[in-house]
């Protein structure tokens, strides 16, 4: 028993990475190891492998302590997770680190894409304002951003706006496939009925 | 909130040279007198010379690309032994000069005002000394003097005499910092000259003995007539390409090649993200990060600290662009005073580097 015991502690010491250390529910990552780790993460999410960069960063399991480290692994893991589906989370997290990170066009970006995801007209028109001052700026991050801008110029009617927008996206993106708005829904007559109270 | 106040305080008061001294970080590249030498991961000299002495701590793949890369900044001249005139030393920091042909690297051009430039000039220039006055008589045997001693070996001279013969890459810190002594008239007063011709410093050989000798190189390096200087010719950029252009190549051809080093991600150095992004050099963080697509996309802060789009034509061509080119200009002379020529106090790109961003850049920034 005490030979299994040891072997299992020793087992234990050699499998445990000696550049990460436990700190209550999360990993805490040295400074080196976790550059590692979110460069590897962002070249998953670069390339579509999302639940790979997810898993990199132990699915947001982690501490960092540098400020602006924790800022990259924060937006790999909340853009990871919009990417997926997991809309409410991503919102979350980006309006959070929006806040801890005013005026960086890239978090602004990534918001307005989450926000536009959202089935709620205060989020979707807080993303249209967010995505129309970055085109106008110039600032957007990439093709992503400019997507998502024309799918909300598209809802709310600008085709020609949108048309732009796809344009933009398809200049910036590696594959230009991408930039595919979804047909506008067809006017039946019933749309062209007036409301009823 | 310290340093606010220590900018207020440098702002309000007279400027103090120590204090100019430290904003500018003059000692990261420079020997200063006074100020103790920056620490090695800040120290753009020691660093470059690590690596090209193998003596940091990283893979052999990434030594040996980086000394490959590494060509500026293994040297950089001693300010202790205060020999320059203050005048000169005001003109050069306002608008640097290249003064030393081999060094591939000027003084860069630093956001310093005029009354700062002649705080530092006033403490960085000679104290004076006994004036000495140099006959003319004596130039053609100082001449004589400057061939049987060999100057010329690492010296130019304006064209006055043979340009030395060049040198592969690394080249000696004695070589490269060697000054075109066409410049000298206007950098040191003649006492100085021979001043220091006489007990020069570690870097040049002390080869002069007598006074007289001494006087008669100083009568040919400061009172020989020079042959008119034309400026280096315009350079002819290249159009835009045809081909396709993506990010990756502008990667890997420029942007990881220079500007990176002064313009990375803010954690790449435990916080310091290089002059351009999180500040130095006197330049209040930038916030200029072109490690990747999504950062060169963020673009930099202006005065009023909102981000501007390098990448932007909407008013012509792109700052990025802007800047590159005007660094050619920098090197003929001319200065634009919106836009600091890039890279900072390095070579001009070659043409095919800034074609490649322009190029990237007209296409619409394809990633």
């Amino acid at each position: 028993m005490h030979r299994l015991a040891s072997l299992g502690l020793l087992v234990g010491l050699i499998a445990a990475p000696s550049i990460a250390r436990p700190c209550g529910n999360a990993v805490y990552l040295e400074t080196k190891e976790a550059h590692r780790l979110i460069a590897k993460a962002q070249k998953h999410l670069d390339a579509g492998r999302y639940r790979r960069a997810l898993r990199t960063l132990h699915d947001g399991e982690i501490h960092v302590d540098d400020r602006n480290l924790d800022r990259r692994a924060s937006l790999v893991l909340a853009v990871a997770r919009m990417r997926l589906g997991y809309t409410t989370n991503a919102a979350w997290s980006l309006d959070h680190l929006d806040r801890a990170h005013p005026n960086d066009p890239e978090i602004e970006t990534r918001l307005g894409e989450v926000l536009a995801r959202l089935n709620k007209a205060s989020a979707t028109a807080k993303a249209s304002k967010i995505l129309e001052r970055l085109a106008k700026d110039d600032l957007m991050a990439d093709e992503f951003g400019y997507l998502a801008l024309a799918r909300l110029r598209q809802a709310s009617g600008d085709l020609t706006g949108a048309k732009a927008a796809i344009e933009a996206c398809r200049k910036r993106a590696r594959d230009p496939a991408v930039c595919a708005l979804a047909a506008p829904p067809k006017k039946t007559k019933k749309d062209d009925r007036p409301p009823t109270s | 909130m310290t340093a606010l106040l220590f900018a207020a305080l440098v702002a309000g008061a007279p400027p103090d040279a120590s204090a100019l001294l430290e904003r500018f970080e003059c000692a990261r590249c420079h020997a200063v007198p006074g100020v103790e030498p920056a620490p090695t991961a800040r120290h753009c000299v020691r660093c470059h010379e690590d690596i090209h002495a193998g003596r940091v701590e990283v893979p052999q793949a990434t030594l040996h690309r980086w000394q490959a890369h590494v060509k500026s900044l293994l040297a950089a001249p001693d300010l202790r032994r205060r020999r320059l005139d203050a005048a000169w030393l005001k003109a050069f920091l306002l608008a640097p000069v290249d003064v030393r042909p081999d060094l591939p690297a000027t003084m860069p051009r630093l956001a310093i005002t005029a009354a700062e430039a002649e705080t530092l000039a006033g403490f960085l220039a000679a104290p004076g000394r006994a004036p000495v006055t140099l006959d003319e008589s004596r130039i053609e045997a100082g001449a004589a003097a400057f061939a049987t001693l060999g100057c010329g070996a690492c010296h130019a001279f304006g064209g006055l005499t043979e340009a030395p013969p060049p040198l592969p890459h690394p080249v000696s810190a004695s070589r490269s910092l060697a000054p075109d002594l066409a410049r000298t008239r206007d950098r040191m007063a003649p006492a100085e000259v021979v001043a220091w011709l006489l007990d020069p410093g570690p870097l040049m050989p002390r080869v002069v003995t007598e006074r007289e000798t001494a006087e008669a190189l100083a009568a040919f390096v400061v009172l020989a007539p020079l042959p008119a200087r034309a400026p280096p010719p315009a350079p002819r950029f290249l159009p835009v390409l045809k081909r396709k252009v993506a990010f990756g190549e502008v990667w890997t051809e420029v942007l990881s090649t220079v500007c990176w080093h002064c313009h990375s991600a803010e954690d790449f150095a435990f916080g310091d993200g290089g002059p351009g992004n999180t500040g130095g050099f006197g330049f209040e963080a930038p916030g200029l990060d072109v490690s990747s697509y999504a950062a060169i996309s963020r673009g930099m802060r202006g005065p009023d600290g909102r981000r501007r789009s390098v990448l932007s034509r909407a008013d012509g061509p792109s700052r990025l662009v802007r800047a590159l080119k005007a660094r050619w200009s920098e090197v003929r002379g001319e200065v634009d005073p919106e836009v600091r020529g890039m890279p900072l106090g390095l070579l001009p790109l070659s043409l095919e580097q800034i074609q490649l961003v322009e190029s990237w850049v007209a296409q619409g920034r394809p990633r």
